[in-house]
């Protein structure tokens, strides 16, 4: 069955359908309020709140729009309402660190329980971006993962953010500029070379 | 087309992108080619965007899965709306509007992200478009939504003390007595019956309007200003430029924005605006 079919009967009031329609989107949602909102517990929460909006208003989905730039705007609300809500800055840990002699060490996540990621085989690159992220705004924060992480078009992160395809141009840019300023200790690690 | 390395490095993200036409993309090439401070941050940005692309990906557990679908079941579904609610006689604002609002106080919600819950202060119910419905056992009130009275300088519409007073559901009950000259075109759906609205409506579309909003309970606000920064149509949200608004509001079908009330609440706390519209 097709997405647009699952819709249509969940819109009828099919409850499996629907359940399909959760199950096709879940993960993609949960890793995107992942990455929004920088702690799975939250994510989690923010997932749960996606589906159950998604459930109250699919009869207001005409199909005009496509319906997963519609579920990610739906989550991008429910982020952005909840990191206003908690105004919560995140406190800034830099990776490189000073010992009582005043060498350098980089910091291991791990000291500080701030592990992002369950598997071990997260890299030292992608633990370090995981973190510059959470220190972007979050507008910036949300076009970098809409573009890069979720790998969105410049269209669907307009219609996403409800911007103009220009302001999402130029967002994206000095996002990764500041990206750019945050990594550029860990330079080496992203390097190509 | 020759480019200074500031230039180029402005392109960098439109490069990395493939977004640059054809003779920029060629002319920052060129450049990076020769440049190597250039060529070095091209590296830099590309090993970032890289890096961004294969984030590892948390995976949905069973119970997460358990835990929406169980919440779901205990959701109604929002009716389809009528979207054309207030035709507003001339003299008015052209773009009528209706504003429901949906009181969220954030200090008060409970860690639960769910917006529907009001324990204070309660706001009389309305038949607002796109609303939330009938609420879990549990949960004590349905949508705490507000209508506001309409923002006309020649007279005040005076909220109907019994709509105050009623409890918050949207019930079967008669519109109060709307102003002379407004009629209703359409009654507004909230559930499986056919609640009427409560009356008062708001008329206005521009940026910042003042408006009153009452409430039940112990709490009143004298005035809250409403900003109007997004709206969204069929989910899709626009931001809506500031000299445009009256005219976006006669093409829109819906609006939300939020409010910051300036009473004694403290200004961190958002009032979700839905406006309707013709």
């Amino acid at each position: 069955m097709s997405e647009s079919e699952y819709i249509k009967r969940s819109q009828q009031g099919d409850a499996d359908a629907f359940g399909q329609l959760v199950t096709l989107y879940e993960n993609k949602i949960l890793n995107y309020c992942y990455r929004m909102l920088g702690n799975r517990a939250d994510a989690e929460d923010a997932t749960q709140e996606v589906f159950v909006k998604l459930y109250r208003f699919i009869d207001s989905f005409t199909g005009q729009s496509v319906f997963s730039t519609w579920l990610y705007k739906i989550a991008s609300n429910v982020c952005l309402d909840l990191l206003r809500k908690n105004k919560r800055h995140t406190d800034t840990v830099s990776l490189h660190q000073q010992n009582a002699e005043g060498e350098e060490f980089l910091l291991n996540i791990e000291d500080k329980g701030l592990t992002p990621y369950e598997s071990a085989q997260v890299s030292e690159a992608q633990r370090a971006l995981f973190l510059a992220l959470e220190q972007l705004g979050e507008e910036q924060r949300q076009v970098v993962v809409l573009r890069d992480v979720e790998g969105l078009s410049y269209e669907e992160i307009a219609q996403i953010t409800g911007t103009a395809p220009g302001t999402v141009k130029s967002r994206i840019n000095r996002a990764r500029q500041a990206l750019k300023k945050l990594l550029e200790k860990d330079r080496e690690l992203f390097s190509l070379s | 087309m020759k480019h200074t390395c500031e230039n180029v490095k402005e392109l960098l993200s439109l490069y990395i992108d493939e977004l640059l036409c054809d003779d920029e993309r060629d002319a920052v090439f060129a450049h990076l080619e020769t440049c190597a401070d250039c060529r070095s941050e091209y590296e830099f940005l590309s090993g970032i965007v890289k890096t961004a692309k294969t984030m590892p990906t948390l995976s949905v557990s069973e119970e997460l899965h358990a835990n929406i679908m169980q919440t779901i079941a205990r959701q109604t579904k929002a009716k389809p709306v009528k979207r054309r609610l207030w035709r507003m006689a001339s003299g008015f604002v052209a773009a009528a509007a209706v504003i429901a609002i949906s009181l969220i106080s954030l200090d008060s919600l409970p860690g639960h992200p769910d917006l529907t819950t009001e324990p204070t202060p309660k706001v009389t119910a309305t038949a607002a478009p796109v609303t939330e419905t009938a609420e879990p056992a549990e949960k004590t009130d349905t949508t705490p939504v507000i209508t506001l009275p309409p923002s006309r300088p020649q007279e005040a519409v005076s909220p109907t003390p019994a709509a105050l007073q009623e409890p918050v559901v949207p019930a079967a009950e008669d519109i109060p007595a709307a102003p002379a000259s407004m009629a209703v075109e359409e009654p507004v759906y909230t559930g499986d019956e056919n609640p009427q609205p409560e009356a008062r409506s708001f008329s206005g579309s521009r940026a910042e309007e003042t408006v009153s909003c009452y409430y039940i309970g112990e709490e009143s606000y004298e005035e809250a200003v409403l900003i109007l920064d997004a709206y969204e149509f069929d989910g899709l949200a626009y931001s809506i430029p500031a000299g445009e608004k009256e005219a976006v509001c006669g093409k829109l079908e819906s609006l939300s924005g939020y409010v910051r009330h300036t009473g004694e609440q403290s200004d961190a706390d958002f009032l979700r605006i839905t406006l309707v519209c013709e």
